[in-house]
């Protein structure tokens, strides 16, 4: 078990969790490497939920930003 | 021509410099000649450039000088020596991006900005170190040596147009071109004590600089005053038909409007992003001093407050971090080792992104603009004002793979909503560190940003002074 962020919840860090980890970032990760990466995800993906929470507005053509874009806005 | 042995000339600004070679006080062939022996002297122990390109650049100070002779100068940048970040292309001229991998790289082509520098007589010194791939370093293995900030050499420079922070404040050139994408010419312009601005999304091409993320990347000019940055954007600035990104509208040149007054303007004083934790103390009250000195200028102050800083933080982090790995991805499975370690694990970090998570912020992007100017549009004010970094430039030894997540980016705004944001210098700190402040106006309103900058700078002339080495 490890904190992911003192704002996180304690979450279970398994060897699976590892080898994704590695795998899907390509990089050589020891154990201290793969758990700061962890926390790294973590910590984005509750922020990422959080920007969500904050911007629930629906938008159209969202993928795309130019100064036309916001004009039309 | 007179013989210029006058030892002060690395400390002028372009406008100085510009009229004595006008009026032929000095020649640029003497001052290319004066600069070289600094670099000369100081590269080895600042190392701000990874190229010079000094035969280059006495050969462009030659055809200048000829140019004066005949009374055909180009402009107020003809003779002025600039340097380049090591990001942007220059034929025959090696450009590494701060990377082993591009370590003999040639380009073939000109980039845009130089381009138009070159169009106006500016001369060629060199490149600048910058964090590999315009990544935020400071990266130790990196393959070249990281530039080191001359206030305190322990202390980072911030990145990545770092090379060009140090080779202004040292008084090795009196010009620069950087990039930001997440900060990256406010941040060592505020760190290094110079001044710099990110102008509108567009309206300086971005052919020929290395990519970053295509959609949040700007190019800007740094100097060591905000008139000197009005002069360089007015030259780089404009609409180039040959990429997606730049926007066929001009605006009106910011150097000749320049005020040294505020009367008239209101600026907005971003309560939420000054009096957040995150920020010291000595950040905050320098931020509120500089009001202060607005307000001597005729600047009426209003407190505004925008989104919380933390989402624009995460929306531009998300975005640039999935649009990196796609730039990288590739290379990134070929020449793994040949990264430096914080380089390739915060590229790696974009592997974890889903499509979702890139839409998501995309989508926060636009949102968090349209929030952003109908409150400045609500509130009518001219320009928002906040601090330019949350504190002191933090210990080299330090700054962690991560340190992006724990703390809000406090130039992301800007990069976010495409803004034109200046960093502009308001004093320092216990530890002698440069602090500043941060300018951001709306879109395509970048006169009254460096503006603003100017008048401000016309009285507080000692914060614009290069580092006594």
């Amino acid at each position: 078990m490890l904190n992911t962020h003192k704002s996180m919840m304690q979450v279970k860090f398994s060897k699976e969790t590892y080898q994704t980890l590695a795998s899907q970032s390509g990089l050589k990760l020891d154990l201290l490497d793969a758990v700061e990466m962890y926390q790294a995800c973590c910590r984005i993906r509750y922020l990422i939920a959080q920007l969500t929470r904050n911007t629930p507005e629906d938008i159209d053509g969202a993928s795309v930003f130019t100064f036309e874009s916001l004009t039309n806005d | 021509m007179t013989n210029f042995s006058d030892d002060s000339i690395h400390r002028l600004s372009i406008h100085e410099l510009s009229q004595l070679l006008q009026n032929k006080t000095v020649s640029a062939s003497e001052l290319v000649q004066s600069l070289i022996e600094r670099i000369e002297k100081y590269n080895p122990v600042f190392h701000p450039f990874i190229t010079t390109t000094f035969e280059l650049a006495l050969s462009q100070a030659k055809d200048s000088d000829a140019r004066r002779f005949k009374a055909r100068s180009l402009g107020p940048l003809d003779g002025i020596p600039v340097a380049l970040k090591d990001a942007y292309d220059t034929k025959g001229v090696k450009t590494t991006v701060g990377s082993w991998l591009f370590r003999d790289r040639v380009p073939v082509e000109d980039c845009a900005v130089w381009e138009r520098l070159a169009k106006a007589g500016a001369i060629l010194m060199g490149k600048l170190e910058c964090t590999e791939f315009c990544l935020g370093g400071p990266s130790k293995d990196a393959y070249f040596p990281m530039s080191l900030n001359p206030h305190d050499k322990s202390r980072y420079t911030g990145g990545s147009s770092s090379g060009a922070g140090v080779a202004l404040a040292t008084g090795m050139i009196p010009a620069a071109i950087g990039s930001d994408t997440g900060g990256s010419i406010r941040i060592p312009a505020s760190f290094c004590g110079v001044a710099g601005i990110k102008p509108t999304y567009g309206l300086v091409s971005l052919r020929g600089l290395f990519p970053l993320s295509g959609s949040l990347d700007h190019a800007g000019p740094m100097a060591r005053t905000s008139r000197d940055c009005a002069i360089l954007l007015d030259e780089i600035s404009g609409h180039d038909g040959r990429h997606p990104t730049s926007v066929n509208r001009s605006i009106a040149p910011t150097s000749p409007a320049l005020s040294e007054h505020c009367e008239g303007l209101v600026i907005g004083l971003v309560t939420n992003f000054t009096d957040i934790d995150a920020v010291t103390d000595a950040s905050r009250n320098a931020c509120l001093r500089a009001m202060e000195v607005m307000t001597g200028l005729g600047a009426k102050i209003k407190r505004v407050e925008l989104p919380d800083l933390w989402d624009y933080t995460i929306a531009n982090t998300t975005i640039m971090s999935a649009e990196a790995y796609a730039v990288h991805q590739e290379r990134f499975a070929s020449s793994l080792e040949k990264i430096s370690d914080l380089t390739r694990h915060r590229i790696a970090l974009g592997a974890f992104l889903s499509a979702t998570d890139y839409i998501t912020a995309q989508k926060a992007r636009r949102l968090l603009a349209r929030k952003t100017f109908e409150i400045m549009n609500e509130q009518q004010v001219d320009v928002l004002c906040y601090p330019g970094m949350l504190s002191d430039p933090p210990e080299i030894d330090h700054v962690t793979r991560y340190y992006y997540l724990n703390s809000p980016l406090i130039t992301a705004p800007a990069n976010l909503t495409g803004a034109p944001c200046a960093s502009l210098r308001v004093g320092y700190s216990d530890t002698n560190m440069p602090m500043s402040i941060q300018i951001m106006g709306r879109p395509f309103d970048d006169g009254t940003v460096l503006s603003v900058a100017h008048a401000y700078e016309t009285v507080t002339p000692e914060f614009s002074k290069i580092v006594e080495i």
